[in-house]
C-alpha cells in the first residue's frame, strides 16, 4: 500500500533532508553580591567561583530539562541567574540565593521562587575561603534541584517562556503533515526527550484569506513520536490537542484551517513554547517493551 | 527568498514484499554499514513495516555473523524478537499468537547468548509473562533489574507487574518502591506504588513519607490527595495523609494568595465533608487566607502525642507548625513583618498545652535581626512560662530532642536580653547560662542514646550556642571554662567533619589580645588548629599561637 503524505515545507526542507535545528540556548550565571564575600574574596577568585557555580547550575538543570541547550559559557536566548545576597541581621547577614531570569533580554518576575538559605547570620561564613563556599553552594543548589516542587516552578515560571524555535526562520518553525493531521517541530525528538504528557504551546499571528486584519491564534500540541521517515525523519511529531483562532472557539484535535493559517501566505509570526514538560526518563520504550537495545 | 511551498511527497512503498525488494546478499559488510542496517530495521519496525523489518534483520544478522560482529548480531536478534512481538499484537487466534511469541522469545534468547542485555531480558520476560511462564518472566525481569542501566525503573515496574500477575502483591509493591528510588522522576513508578500498595496502607504511607523527605514533595502531595479523594484507608491513615499534605506544603514555595486559587486548595475543599479529615482540610485553606486565631485550628493542635515521637514522619500538630513557620518565613522574606509575626505566633500557640519552641525562637530571631530588643523582652515575658512548662513536660517524658529545642530557644532569648547587662546567676533557670548549658547537655545525652540504640540521627548544636555560652562564662569571670567549652566543641565538630563550625568556636582563642592561654589550653588549641583544613586556618587567622612575652 502506498502512503501519500502532504507536506507544507520550506523550499530548503524539500531539497534536502531536514536537519534538526539546534535546541535554544539558555545560559546560566552566578554572581556573588553579599558584601562580606565581595570584600574578602579577590576579584579573580570570585570570578573563578562564579564560573564554577554557573557550570554547576547548568549541570543540575540539564539533568532535568533536556529541551533547551544549557550553557554556562556563552550567552543564550534566555538566562537563568543565581545571585548570592546578604540580608542584614543586626551586625551580620543571612546569606541567601536569589533567582533571576531573562528571556530575550527581558527580566521575568520570579516572585514565588524559593530563596534558599546558604548561611544563617550566626553561622560561620567563609568570606575568604572560596573552596568552602563553593562546596556549600553546591550542596544548596543540589538540594534545591532534588525538590520536585522547585523543578515544577522553574518550568512554570521560567522555561515555559523560552521560545523553542525562535532561532529558526519563521517558515520552518512548525511544519504541517496534512494527511497525518500532525504538526512537526524542527527539533530532534531524541534531544527533546518529552513524554506525551508534555504540552507545547504555539502562539501565532496570521492573516486568513480574505480577512482584513491579522489575528492571534493558539495551538496546544502534545509530542507524540519522532517522524519515522522522509526528509523530516527524527524531528518531533506532535498531535494537536486544541486549536484556537478567534472567532473560532477552541476546537478539538484537528481543524483543516491549521494548514491554511500556517501557510506562508497567511503566517505573520509564530513562537513555540514548552508549556508543560514531562521528561522521558525511559527513552526508547513503548508500553512495557524496549524498542532499542542499549 | 524563503517561502513555503506545498509539496506532495510520495514515500517509498510501505509494505512491499520485503525480501524481493532487498538487494542481493553482500559480502561481509563493515560495521558502519551494519549499523545503518540496524537503524533501517528499527525504523521499519517503528513504521509498522514488519515483514520488511524481518527480512532486513535476517539479512543483517547473517552478515554480522559472517563478519564475526557479535555485538551487532545480537542486536539484529533483538530486532527479530521485537518484530515477532509486534507481529503478535492484535492476533486473536491464540495458538497462532503463542507460536509467534515463542519465536520472538527464541530470537531474544539467541541475542542473549551473544551478549547479555537488560533490554533483551526485559522483552523476553514480557513474552514469557504472556505465554504462561510467570516464573521465567520474573527470573528474566529480575536479571534485567540487576543489570540496571538507564531504564532500571522501567524494568522494576515491569517486574512488579509480573509479580502482581503471579499474585505476589507484597513483592510487587516492593519493586514499585525500588522503581521510584531508582528514578524519582518516573511518574509511572509512583503510580505503580500507589496502585500496588493499596493492600498495605501502613507501608504505603511510610513510603510516601520517605519520598517527601527525599524531595518528592509535589509527587507525594499528589499521591496523598488522590488517595484522600478516593476515601481510601482508615480514619487514622487518612489523617496521616492529610498530615503529609501539610508537611509537603511546608517544603514548597508559593504565594499564599496564588495557592488559594490552585488545584490543591480545590482538592482540599472537596474533602471538607470527609468526617475524618474534612475539618483539617478546611483549616489548611484558612491558614492560607486571613484566619490566624489559634483556637480555630484546634483540629491540628490536638492531634499528636507529646510523650513520644511519631512512629514515622511527624505528628499532625508538628506538620501544621512546620507549615505555619514556613508561611511565616515566606511572609518575612516578602517584607510582610506583621504577617510573619502572626504566622509564627500561630505556630507557637496552635497547641494550647504546649508552645512551639522553634516558632518562638524564629520570632525572637526576627526581632533580634531588626534590633527590636524591647520586643524580645516582651516575647520572653509572654512566652517564658509556657516554654518552661513545655520543657518540664518534655523532661517528664524523656523527649530529649524537645528538651533541647526548649533550652535552645530560652538560651538564645535570654542571651539576647542579657546583652549589655551583668550576667544572671548560672544556677538560675532564668539565665542564658543555665539554658544553654542544659541545651548542650540534652544534645549530648540524646546523641549518646542514639549511638547506643544504633540510630544514625543526632543533634548537632549550632556554633552560636557554644559562642553564646562561652561568652556567658567569660562575662561571669570564668575564662578557663569558656576556653574548655570551645575546645571540646571544636573537637566534636571536627569529629563530625565540620571544620567550619570548629573554626568559628576556636576563633576567639586565636586572638592573642585576649591574654595568655594556660599551657595545656594552648597545646590543645594548637593541636586542633593543626587538624583544621588549611583554608579554615587561613580565613580565621588560626595559626599556632605565639604568646606575648
Amino acid at each position: 500500500m502506498r502512503r501519500r503524505v502532504l507536506l507544507i515545507l520550506a523550499v530548503c526542507a524539500v531539497a534536502r533532508p531536514a536537519a534538526a535545528a539546534d535546541l535554544p540556548k539558555v545560559s546560566t550565571a552566578f554572581r556573588v553580591q553579599a558584601a562580606d564575600f565581595v570584600a574578602n574574596l579577590s576579584p579573580a577568585t570570585r570570578a573563578e567561583l562564579e564560573t564554577a557555580m554557573a557550570a554547576e547550575l547548568a549541570a543540575r538543570v540539564r539533568q532535568h530539562f533536556a529541551f533547551v541547550d544549557w550553557t554556562a559559557s556563552t550567552p543564550g536566548a534566555a538566562e537563568l541567574r543565581l545571585t548570592m545576597v546578604g540580608e542584614p541581621r543586626g551586625l551580620a547577614a543571612r546569606i541567601l540565593l536569589e533567582f533571576g531570569a531573562t528571556v530575550g533580554g527581558q527580566p521575568l518576575s520570579l516572585a514565588a521562587f524559593p530563596r534558599p538559605l546558604v548561611y544563617e547570620h550566626w553561622d560561620s561564613q567563609p568570606t575568604n575561603d572560596a573552596p568552602a563556599l563553593q562546596a556549600r553552594l553546591t550542596e544548596v543548589v543540589r538540594a534545591l534541584f532534588d525538590l520536585d516542587d522547585f523543578r515544577l516552578r522553574l518550568q512554570k515560571e521560567f522555561l515555559r517562556a523560552v521560545p523553542l524555535t525562535e532561532h529558526v526562520p519563521l517558515e520552518e518553525r512548525l511544519m504541517v503533515l496534512t494527511a497525518d493531521r500532525r504538526l512537526v517541530l524542527p527539533l530532534s525528538w531524541d534531544a527533546l526527550r518529552a513524554r506525551s504528557e508534555s504540552v507545547l504551546l504555539v502562539r501565532f499571528l496570521a492573516l486568513p484569506p480574505s480577512a482584513a486584519e491579522e489575528k492571534d491564534g493558539e495551538i496546544l500540541l502534545r509530542p507524540e513520536a519522532p517522524v519515522r521517515s522522509g526528509s523530516l525523519r527524527g524531528l518531533s511529531r506532535c498531535a494537536v490537542d486544541r486549536f484556537t483562532f478567534p472567532p473560532l472557539d477552541p476546537v478539538g484535535s484537528w481543524d483543516d484551517r491549521v494548514a491554511q493559517l500556517l501557510s506562508p501566505a497567511a503566517l505573520r509570526g509564530l513562537r513555540v513554547f514548552m508549556d508543560e514538560y514531562v521528561r522521558d526518563v525511559n527513552p526508547a520504550t513503548d508500553g512495557t517493551v524496549v524498542t532499542r537495545p542499549e | 527568498m524563503r517561502a513555503f511551498i506545498a509539496a506532495v511527497l510520495t514515500l517509498a512503498p510501505a509494505a512491499a514484499p520485503a525480501l524481493q525488494a532487498l538487494p542481493p546478499g553482500p559480502a561481509p559488510a563493515p560495521p558502519t554499514a551494519l549499523q545503518s542496517q540496524l537503524e533501517e530495521v528499527e525504523e521499519a519496525i517503528q513504521r509498522g513495516e514488519l515483514e520488511r523489518a524481518q527480512a532486513l534483520a535476517l539479512r543483517g544478522q547473517s552478515t554480522a555473523h559472517e563478519a564475526g560482529a557479535t555485538d551487532l548480531e545480537s542486536q539484529f536478534f533483538f530486532y527479530l524478537g521485537l518484530e515477532r512481538q509486534r507481529s503478535a499484537t492484535g492476533i486473536t487466534d491464540e495458538p497462532t499468537r503463542q507460536r509467534i511469541l515463542k519465536k520472538g522469545a527464541d530470537y531474544y534468547r539467541r541475542s542473549l547468548a551473544l551478549k547479555p542485555r537488560a533490554s533483551v531480558l526485559n522483552n523476553l520476560g514480557q513474552i514469557e509473562a504472556e505465554t504462561g511462564q510467570p516464573a521465567e518472566a520474573v527470573a528474566h525481569l529480575t536479571q534485567a533489574v540487576e543489570m540496571g542501566g538507564e531504564r532500571r525503573s522501567f524494568y522494576e515496574r515491569n517486574l512488579a507487574a509480573a509479580l502482581e500477575k503471579r499474585g505476589d502483591a507484597p513483592a510487587a509493591f516492593q519493586r514499585c518502591r525500588e522503581a521510584v528510588r531508582a528514578q524519582p522522576e518516573d511518574r509511572e513508578a509512583l503510580r505503580c506504588v500507589v496502585r500496588a500498595g493499596r493492600g498495605q496502607p501502613e507501608d504505603l504511607v511510610a513510603f510516601l513519607w520517605e519520598r517527601a523527605g527525599a524531595g518528592g514533595v509535589a509527587a507525594t502531595q499528589d499521591a496523598a490527595l488522590q488517595l484522600l479523594a478516593e476515601r481510601w484507608g482508615s480514619d487514622a491513615v487518612r489523617v496521616e495523609l492529610l498530615t503529609l499534605v501539610a508537611f509537603t506544603l511546608s517544603r514548597q514555595s508559593y504565594a499564599a494568595g496564588e495557592w488559594l486559587e490552585g488545584e490543591v486548595a480545590l482538592d482540599l475543599r472537596k474533602l471538607s465533608a470527609d468526617p475524618a479529615v474534612g475539618e483539617g482540610a478546611t483549616c489548611l485553606r484558612w491558614l492560607h487566607g486571613s484566619v490566624r486565631d489559634p483556637a480555630r485550628y484546634a483540629w491540628w493542635g490536638r492531634r499528636g502525642e507529646r510523650s513520644h515521637d511519631a512512629p514515622r514522619g511527624m505528628w499532625p500538630r508538628e506538620a501544621f507548625r512546620a507549615l505555619a513557620r514556613a508561611l511565616g518565613r515566606r511572609a518575612a522574606a516578602a517584607g510582610d513583618e506583621g504577617g510573619a509575626e502572626a504566622y509564627l505566633l500561630l505556630a507557637a500557640h496552635v497547641d494550647r498545652e504546649e508552645t512551639d519552641p522553634r516558632a518562638v525562637l524564629e520570632l525572637a530571631d526576627l526581632y533580634i535581626a531588626q534590633g527590636r530588643k524591647a520586643e524580645v523582652q516582651r516575647l520572653l515575658e509572654q512566652e517564658a512560662p509556657a516554654l518552661f512548662y513545655g520543657k518540664g513536660a518534655a523532661y517528664r517524658t524523656s523527649q530529649l530532642r524537645r528538651v533541647y529545642d526548649f533550652h535552645r530557644a530560652l538560651g538564645v532569648i535570654y542571651a539576647s536580653v542579657e546583652e549589655g547587662r551583668p550576667p544572671a546567676s548560672p544556677q538560675q533557670p532564668a539565665s542564658a547560662t543555665f539554658q544553654l548549658e542544659h541545651a548542650l547537655r540534652a544534645a549530648e545525652t540524646y546523641n549518646e542514646r542514639a549511638q547506643r540504640e544504633g540510630r544514625p540521627d543526632r543533634i548537632v548544636a549550632e556554633p552560636r550556642l557554644v559562642n553564646l555560652l562561652a561568652g556567658s562564662y567569660a562575662k561571669a569571670g570564668s575564662p578557663a571554662r569558656a576556653d574548655d567549652l570551645r575546645l571540646r566543641s571544636a573537637e566534636e565538630y571536627l569529629e563530625l567533619g565540620d571544620g567550619d563550625a570548629a573554626a568559628v568556636v576556636l576563633r576567639p582563642l586565636g586572638d592573642a589580645s585576649r591574654g595568655t592561654l594556660a599551657p595545656a589550653t594552648r597545646k590543645r588549641y594548637e593541636l586542633l588548629v593543626a587538624r583544621l583544613p588549611a583554608t579554615e586556618k587561613e580565613k580565621r587567622n588560626l595559626v599556632p599561637r605565639v604568646e606575648r612575652p
